[in-house]
């Protein structure tokens, strides 16, 4: 079984990035990798446990209809199905990106530390893809 | 490992985060082991020909204490071992041969540019 | 030999940069490097039949392989036959068998 270390860089909502690398994770674990993640800078907020959806009146539909995507709630989805495959599903924050963001309270399952996690996963994988923000 | 660090989103931070987020994450890899080569790629090429500390910002009455300074960031690095490369053709484009150059950047060619990424283990294109 | 694998988002109506990184790839396979590209987000409108893209054409070259996430392309609404001939629609687990395989992944 390989390991594979993905490094990425945007915050939610912002950017179409965000959603390719969460689909290259889910695709990871479709093919029986475990997954290591570091989330530097922006994407310390991905699994801030407290985003919250909302209705839509443009929409025009209430928060349980819109049904609003979020990325704590990919995150989770993530940690389930690699547990249910018997799959590990490694993710850290950069910390002193969390601080500054404010976001310290992150789902559960998600950990804190620095750039020496990113080293430390990438050698510790078979190989990794660092996504940039713009 | 050999690491190729690709820096090319220049400016973006320098203000808010008080340095080059992806040199300062370089130098705490480099602490943490890891061998490495860097290049200023697209914009980041006036990262080699900085003459000064980047001017502290002031908003409404506050004012920044410590702006960044892309010059040391580059002499911790290059003291630690690290090579440091800027291409011709992204100097060329930006108007900047012939500038004195921060002290140990190299100039390449974009053949020596593909050189890199073929003799690096792995390359982080930030 | 070495092979790469490029994940192309940034796309050349909208990012200077894009030629530039199109040019990296066709120096990497003109060196004797086996090149992937593939295209995701707006990179893949630039492989729409009749689209201006200029620069694309870079990677017109039988030691490149040039796909377009399927994905990308259904937001967009782009057909497969609606694809430059040389554009082949791909998922993203060709992004992980690259990793898998040992490639040099690189997202742009």
């Amino acid at each position: 079984m390989q390991t594979l270390t993905f490094a990425f860089m945007d915050p939610p909502f912002e950017n179409e990035r965000t959603v390719t690398f969460f689909r290259l994770l889910d695709a990871a674990l479709d093919q029986k990798c475990n997954v290591k993640v570091f989330a530097y800078e922006g994407a310390a907020a991905l699994s801030f446990a407290l985003q919250r959806g909302h209705g839509n009146s443009v929409h025009g539909r209430n928060e349980k209809e819109e049904s609003h995507p979020l990325t704590k709630d990919w995150i989770a989805a993530l940690m389930t199905k690699a547990k249910q495959n018997q799959l590990q599903f490694e993710w850290v924050n950069c910390g002193l990106c969390v601080d500054e963001r404010g976001v310290n309270e992150a789902i559960p399952g998600c950990g804190r530390g620095s750039p020496a996690d990113l080293w430390r996963y990438a050698m510790a994988s078979d190989n990794s893809l660092v996504i940039g923000t713009r | 490992m050999k690491l190729l660090q690709v820096v090319e989103q220049a400016f973006r931070t320098l203000v808010e985060e008080q340095d080059d987020t992806i040199l300062w994450l370089s130098q705490s890899i480099q602490k943490a082991g890891a061998e490495m080569k860097i290049l200023l790629s697209g914009n980041c090429a006036y990262y080699a020909i900085l003459k000064r500390r980047q001017p502290a910002l002031k908003i409404a009455g506050w004012s920044q204490e410590q702006p960044s300074d892309i010059r040391q960031d580059l002499d911790r690095l290059q003291a630690s071992g690290v090579g440091v490369y800027v291409t011709r053709s992204d100097l060329a484009d930006r108007g900047l041969i012939g500038l004195p150059l921060h002290p140990g950047v190299r100039i390449i060619s974009q053949l020596e540019v593909a050189e890199l990424y073929e003799e690096a283990d792995m390359v982080w294109q930030w | 030999m070495k092979n790469f694998f490029i994940v192309q988002s940034q796309d050349p109506f909208t990012d200077v940069r894009a030629a530039h990184q199109f040019e990296l790839a066709r120096t990497l396979a003109s060196r004797g490097n086996k090149v992937k590209v593939m295209l995701v987000q707006n990179a893949v409108l630039s492989a729409r039949l009749d689209a201006r893209a200029g620069p694309l054409f870079q990677l017109l070259d039988n030691r490149i392989s040039l796909y377009a996430d399927e994905f990308s392309l259904a937001l967009r609404e782009i057909t497969p036959s609606e694809l430059l001939t040389f554009v082949v629609p791909a998922g993203l687990d060709l992004v992980i068998n690259a990793m898998q395989d040992g490639d040099k992944v690189i997202w742009n």
